[in-house]
């Protein structure tokens, strides 16, 4: 993403041509970001959370807790961002149609509409992992609860800020 | 069904109890959220998934109409195709990088090193500290580098016990100075100013003509507004500075650091070179960030991929220092297409094949070649490098120094990402629910002065970032308030209220970061004692003259329109 946004910077100095990066690029970009990041966190255990009462609570509490935040929150939340996405899938269409972008000198329309396409399977396939990332969020505190798991999974996580090298 | 049903006329109930039409399943979500939010859950997750059962069981119970989610598919969109929110992953990126090549503390060190022997030396490097933090992270840690002069005068007690005294006040400087501690910060920054012109555009309609007779300020953009926010920075860090030289003044003992072991002479022979070396590579990228950020030639993207890439060979200098020669003569060649680009137009309508194009396109072409193979050896080089550097890997791995700045980077940008769009998702459902009408309501409880409205929007917000977090805070708090503020900052006359709501929310900002971090609530300093000292010590004099600051930004928005 770096290297693509500086290449179009640098052609475009040269040829004097604001060549950008279509939109549909920006959106496939941050969606990679998005639910790879946050199924990587969820993964990893590093994420955001007020741990002020949490770190009190015994293992099989903190089970319980994460059990109810994958069935309540992650797995809604996944299925209903894949739904609102699918229904603006026409009107996305729509958008490309009509308005094609004059920065995409070398990319012709027709590519850039399906690239709408790439970006709902983009979409699509990280719901899926997002929810998947939720099942073993199950699994592990369903193991918890049965005392079969290692309580070590339930370490505290880090802030968004000072992670150390 | 019945069940969902008598939800519904429950629900009903409790609304009928509200003087305001509509408030009290929005001031129910709020308190369940906040429950949700102190048992554990995940912010990001606790915001949305709270609003989204809500939403479902309203609308299933028939409270609330079956269209209450479905801005939020255009919400969604609008997110995930800003080009302010695009430049994050690529800040984030050049942040991590700065920080995991450990830049900051190299100059931090060689600080120290020079001024420890001299008279006030903490301070002037504290002070220098300040500068260059705000230069390295291009404009970003200037927001919050004053925080690193109030710390110091904690650690420096007595000089008996020296090598503790130092080594505390190196890690009390490593600690506060960690640029990943500003990247919420950072990330609400920008964000609050594309908010701000969204808001303004939709109440105000085309923005005035300031008084100031600049003419960048009859088109402001996110970056006029970091431009701006400068001033109140060196407001606030020349206040600070004065009650420090105050503070010395009084008690001096306080701010003498000696080191015996080495001859003085000696000491400031070796370290002052070392000291003017370590600083050349980082101020040069500053400048040139800072002079992106200024012109109007480049987008915000575009500046971000520019300091994402002179990052990456900052951090290749440090980590990898034997093939500096590919880097410097990379960074000549994109220095030199930008330069030849302002001289000569290779347009492919206007391009003619004389010898004089020719020439320049071949040369061009080089150095485009040439730039973009230099970046990609500094990749391999970066790929090579691990964390432990006597076990180096030169294979590569998991481990490696590239590997764990873009998982950093990937986490960080994720989770900024995912909390942006909750909030949006919180938003929309708190409107939905009867939330528009406790706000209305809220404002015209302080109908007398304009004023006082944008005051009470302001420590509505401080007030949520303490009991929650600043991030979420801000992001929920400033999309529902902002319009509000906007409309009473008309009301009073102010006319460039994109600049002058920005510095004042920036300025809110740096009063929440200094009670706590801004991911966790105030509570969660109150169990660690020993961290009490310093909020005390914190909260009695930054937040004084942070204060005296923000009262006069607010009672006087011209300060900020002489720009």
């Amino acid at each position: 993403m770096v290297l693509a946004h500086f290449l179009c910077l640098l052609l475009k100095q040269i040829i004097n041509i604001d060549f950008g990066i279509p939109a549909e690029t920006n959106w496939i970009f941050l969606v990679l970001i998005l639910f790879s990041g946050c199924t990587y966190c969820l993964y990893a255990e590093n994420y955001t959370q007020i741990s002020l009462f949490n770190k009190k609570l015994s293992h099989k509490l903190k089970s319980f807790i994460n059990l109810a935040t994958a069935l309540l929150f992650i797995l809604p939340l996944a299925f209903f961002i894949f739904g609102t996405s699918w229904h603006y899938l026409p009107s996305l269409w729509n958008e490309v149609n009509v308005s094609p972008d004059i920065k995409a000198y070398f990319i012709q329309p027709e590519i850039r509409q399906k690239s709408a396409y790439l970006y709902l399977l983009l979409i699509f396939i990280g719901t899926q992992l997002l929810a998947l990332a939720g099942l073993s969020q199950i699994c592990k505190a369903v193991l918890n609860i049965r005392e079969k798991g290692h309580p070590q999974n339930l370490s505290p996580q880090t802030d968004l800020g000072g992670s150390e090298m | 069904m019945e069940f969902l049903g008598e939800i519904g006329e429950r629900l009903l109930e409790l609304n009928s109890h509200f003087e305001y039409d509509g408030g009290g399943v929005a001031v129910l979500l709020i308190l369940i959220t906040l429950v949700v939010l102190y048992s554990g859950v995940p912010l990001s997750f606790a915001l949305a998934g709270t609003a989204f059962l809500f939403a479902i069981i309203t609308m299933i119970s028939g409270y609330s109409e079956i269209q209450l989610l479905s801005p939020f598919a255009q919400t969604l969109k609008q997110t995930l195709s800003n080009q302010t929110i695009l430049s994050i992953p690529l800040f984030l990126f050049a942040i991590v990088l700065i920080e995991k090549a450990g830049i900051v503390n190299e100059v931090i060190k060689k600080m120290l090193d020079h001024w420890r022997q001299k008279s006030y030396g903490i301070l002037y490097t504290a002070s220098l500290i300040d500068l260059c933090l705000s230069l390295i992270a291009a404009i970003i840690c200037a927001l919050l580098a004053p925080l690193t002069i109030l710390k110091l005068p904690n650690y420096l007690r007595t000089p008996e016990n020296e090598n503790q005294l130092n080594a505390s006040s190196e890690k009390t400087i490593f600690d506060v100075t960690s640029p990943l501690n500003y990247i919420p910060a950072t990330i609400i920054l920008i964000l609050s100013s594309d908010l701000i012109i969204q808001s303004s555009g939709q109440l105000l309609g085309p923005i005035e003509i300031g008084t100031s007779g600049l003419e960048k300020l009859l088109n402001l953009t996110p970056r006029d507004f970091l431009s701006a926010a400068i001033l109140p920075v060196i407001i606030i860090l020349g206040l600070v500075i004065g009650l420090q030289l105050f503070r010395m003044f009084k008690t001096p003992r306080n701010y003498v650091v000696q080191n015996k072991d080495l001859p003085i002479e000696q000491l400031k022979i070796n370290s002052r070179s070392e000291l003017l070396k370590s600083l050349i590579a980082p101020f040069t990228y500053c400048g040139v960030i800072l002079s992106c950020l200024l012109v109007t030639q480049f987008s915000l993207v575009e500046i971000g991929s520019i300091a994402a890439i002179g990052a990456l060979f900052l951090a290749a200098y440090k980590v990898a220092p034997e093939k500096k020669n590919i880097y410097l003569n990379t960074i000549i060649s994109a220095v030199s297409i930008f330069s030849l680009g302002n001289f000569i137009t290779l347009s492919p309508s206007e391009f003619d094949f004389s010898p004089i194009n020719i020439a320049a396109l071949s040369i061009t072409l080089f150095f485009l070649g040439y730039s973009l193979y230099g970046i990609f050896l500094t990749i391999k080089y970066l790929s090579e490098k691990t964390q432990n550097q006597q076990t180096e890997d030169l294979k590569g791995g998991k481990n490696t120094f590239l590997n764990k700045v873009m998982l950093t980077t990937l986490e960080k940008t994720s989770q900024i990402l995912l909390l942006i769009i909750s909030a949006s998702l919180f938003v929309i459902v708190f409107n939905g629910l009867g939330g528009e009408h406790l706000t209305n309501a809220f404002y015209e409880f302080s109908s007398i002065k304009s004023h006082y409205k944008i005051i009470a929007g302001l420590i509505a917000m401080i007030v949520l970032a303490l009991l929650i977090s600043p991030v979420g805070a801000l992001l929920v708090g400033g999309a529902i308030l902002i319009p509000e503020i906007v409309s009473a900052a008309k009301v009073i006359g102010i006319v460039n209220t994109e600049l002058w709501i920005g510095v004042a929310m920036l300025m809110s900002l740096q009063f929440i970061q200094i009670l706590k971090s801004a991911d966790q609530p105030l509570f969660q300093s109150k169990i660690s004692s020993h961290k009490r000292a310093n909020n005390q010590d914190l909260k009695s004099t930054y937040s004084i003259v942070l204060l005296i600051a923000l009262l006069l930004i607010w009672y006087f928005p011209s300060l900020i329109m002489k720009i």
